[in-house]
């Protein structure tokens, strides 16, 4: 169904967008929660030792660089879900 | 969505015009009402002052959330979770008793989508001029109305990330750095990725979020029953639908109330016909019901044919406002808030936390005495600077380095004490578990204590 001429409103996502963006959404929703719970019970400043890596600098970069550890591992569950779904064998 | 519309209709002709305009009535103003004020809250809150610091700030760096007079640490995450759960449980609440009504006129998604919406409307005119403005070829107005709305579109989402950026770091001192080109590395990444997002998401997608990407649109008929309020269409009275002259009483004509103008399919924002029954994109936002009743009034119709209305009322049926549902919802989040606010102003305002140095497992000193060395974390969570004192378990056996000891704290902030704790080396063999505790000495009530291992040769 097309509802882009007779109401306004942009045509609908195509289903490859439309994965990309459950999978994006879905990844940063996870990142988020992750980061989250992950920083509230670690702080960065007294987890750090002698030997860290060099971005291991101020906490804002800690949580940052954290945040997209958690997107990452995020995108990539999201991604395989709806790539499983997606060419799953249908009878 | 094709509809199709006799052309010798002269009522629904005219009526493009209504459908041309925005949607207005009673749900069309109290929505404007709820974007003008969630928005407001959200771009004024930051600057809002509280003993000589911002009232609402969330400052990651120095791990401390402030929210007015409460001041959390990270030791209170069990608040925030606490928080989250009441979050849900309302969202529950309110979906059984008003259904949708978070969708309408309170997510985000909604709320901001209005006001790109509105920024659309004073740049390209109504639907029916940006949709002429479409098709047509690029032209000077063409470019100056698209960029207009494009510039304005920037601007509120750059101002959104900003916003968003100044209630994790003090605002005032944001603005300061952006207006002097200092802002850091981190602060303008998220300023654009926010600002990308709020693009993105009101801007761009728009209602697809709530058809594609918002789980709570796939759950939430699972609050729904038919004592639920929802958007419905009065079938009964409605069907058979067809057009008709203005004045004609659909008696006369042997139809029912429905015009078939399809006004509410025109300014559905997620593009359904509410007709065909409840379906999962309906937000609730109830621009249907505004544009149907505006229609009713011309017709000289009751209104109504569209309206928020139970299942059972649709049915004739008596409906029921208090249900085991609501009940169940309800009394478990009146005991969550309850609970939240006394577990709040039962909160210790001290903490103590201790590390053990790393350096060195245990020394043994001349005197054969056996020493750990530990930083012994105090927390001054309350709101007046107070000095503290520091014991340990069973001071018969262990002494302590400094003896005695007690160590001035600022208001909110940490002091790490070194402590050493000396025993007699083989008595017993082995490590063990010892406690210390830390006592306001202006408030005895005040005191926090914290375990930790006293390492020791085993034999």
């Amino acid at each position: 169904m097309s509802t882009s001429v007779n109401n306004g409103l942009p045509p609908d996502l195509s289903p490859r967008s439309r994965s990309i963006a459950v999978v994006a959404w879905s990844g940063f929703l996870a990142a988020a929660i992750g980061t989250m719970v992950c920083f509230a019970l670690l702080d960065p400043d007294t987890v750090a030792s002698g030997l860290v890596p060099d971005w291991w600098t101020d906490r804002l970069t800690v949580y940052a660089v954290g945040f997209f550890f958690f997107l990452l591992v995020g995108l990539s569950a999201a991604a395989m879900a709806v790539y499983l779904v997606r060419t799953e064998h249908r009878r | 969505m094709t509809t199709t519309t006799p052309e010798t209709d002269s009522y629904y002709l005219a009526h493009q015009k209504v459908y041309a305009r925005e949607v207005t009535g009673r749900f069309a103003r109290l929505r404007t009402a709820a974007v003008w004020i969630l928005l407001g809250l959200f771009y004024l809150v930051p600057f809002l002052q509280w003993n000589g610091r911002q009232a609402v700030l969330f400052d990651l760096p120095a791990r401390k959330f402030y929210i007015f007079g409460l001041v959390l640490w990270p030791q209170d995450f069990v608040f925030l979770t606490w928080l989250l759960v009441i979050a849900a449980l309302a969202l529950f609440f309110f979906t059984a008793v008003g259904g949708r009504v978070w969708c309408g006129f309170a997510c985000p998604q909604t709320v901001w989508t209005e006001a790109f919406v509105a920024m659309e409307r004073w740049t390209e005119g109504t639907r029916a001029a940006q949709m002429k403005l479409d098709a047509a070829p690029w032209s000077a107005n063409k470019i100056l109305r698209k960029s207009a709305k494009q510039a304005l579109w920037i601007g509120f989402a750059l101002w959104t990330g900003f916003t968003f950026v100044g209630y994790f770091t003090p605002i005032t001192h944001l603005a300061h750095e952006l207006v002097t080109f200092s802002l850091g590395s981190w602060e303008t990444f998220w300023i654009l990725f926010y600002g990308f997002a709020t693009y993105g998401n009101a801007g761009f997608l728009r209602e697809q979020v709530c058809k594609y990407m918002c789980p709570y649109a796939r759950f939430q008929s699972a609050m729904f029953d038919k004592d639920t309020l929802i958007i419905t269409y009065d079938e009964g009275r409605g069907e058979p639908r067809g057009g008709r002259k203005r004045g004609v009483e659909p008696e006369a004509v042997g139809l029912g109330a429905c015009i078939d103008c399809t006004l509410c399919v025109q300014v559905c924002p997620t593009g359904i016909d509410i007709r065909q029954g409840l379906q999962y994109e309906c937000i609730a936002c109830a621009a249907c019901v505004d544009a149907c009743d505006s229609v009713m009034d011309k017709m000289n119709y009751p209104r109504g044919l569209i309206r928020y209305d139970t299942q059972h009322a649709l049915e004739h049926k008596k409906t029921h406002v208090l249900r085991p549902r609501v009940v169940v919802y309800g009394a478990l989040l009146s005991l969550l808030v309850v609970g939240f606010f006394v577990a709040l102003g039962l909160r210790q305002p001290i903490g103590v936390d201790v590390l053990r140095d790393r350096n060195a497992l245990y020394r043994i000193l001349d005197d054969g005495q056996l020493e750990n060395v530990y930083t012994v974390k105090i927390l001054n969570k309350s709101e007046q600077t107070r000095r503290f004192q520091v014991s340990v378990n069973d001071p018969e056996r262990l002494s302590i380095d400094p003896a005695a000891p007690s160590f001035l704290v600022e208001s909110g902030s940490v002091y790490p004490a070194a402590i050493r704790v000396r025993r007699d080396a083989y008595e017993p063999l082995g490590p063990e578990t010892i406690r210390f505790t830390i006592t306001a000495e202006d408030d005895p009530r005040l005191t926090a204590s914290a375990e930790t291992r006293l390492l020791a040769p085993a034999r």
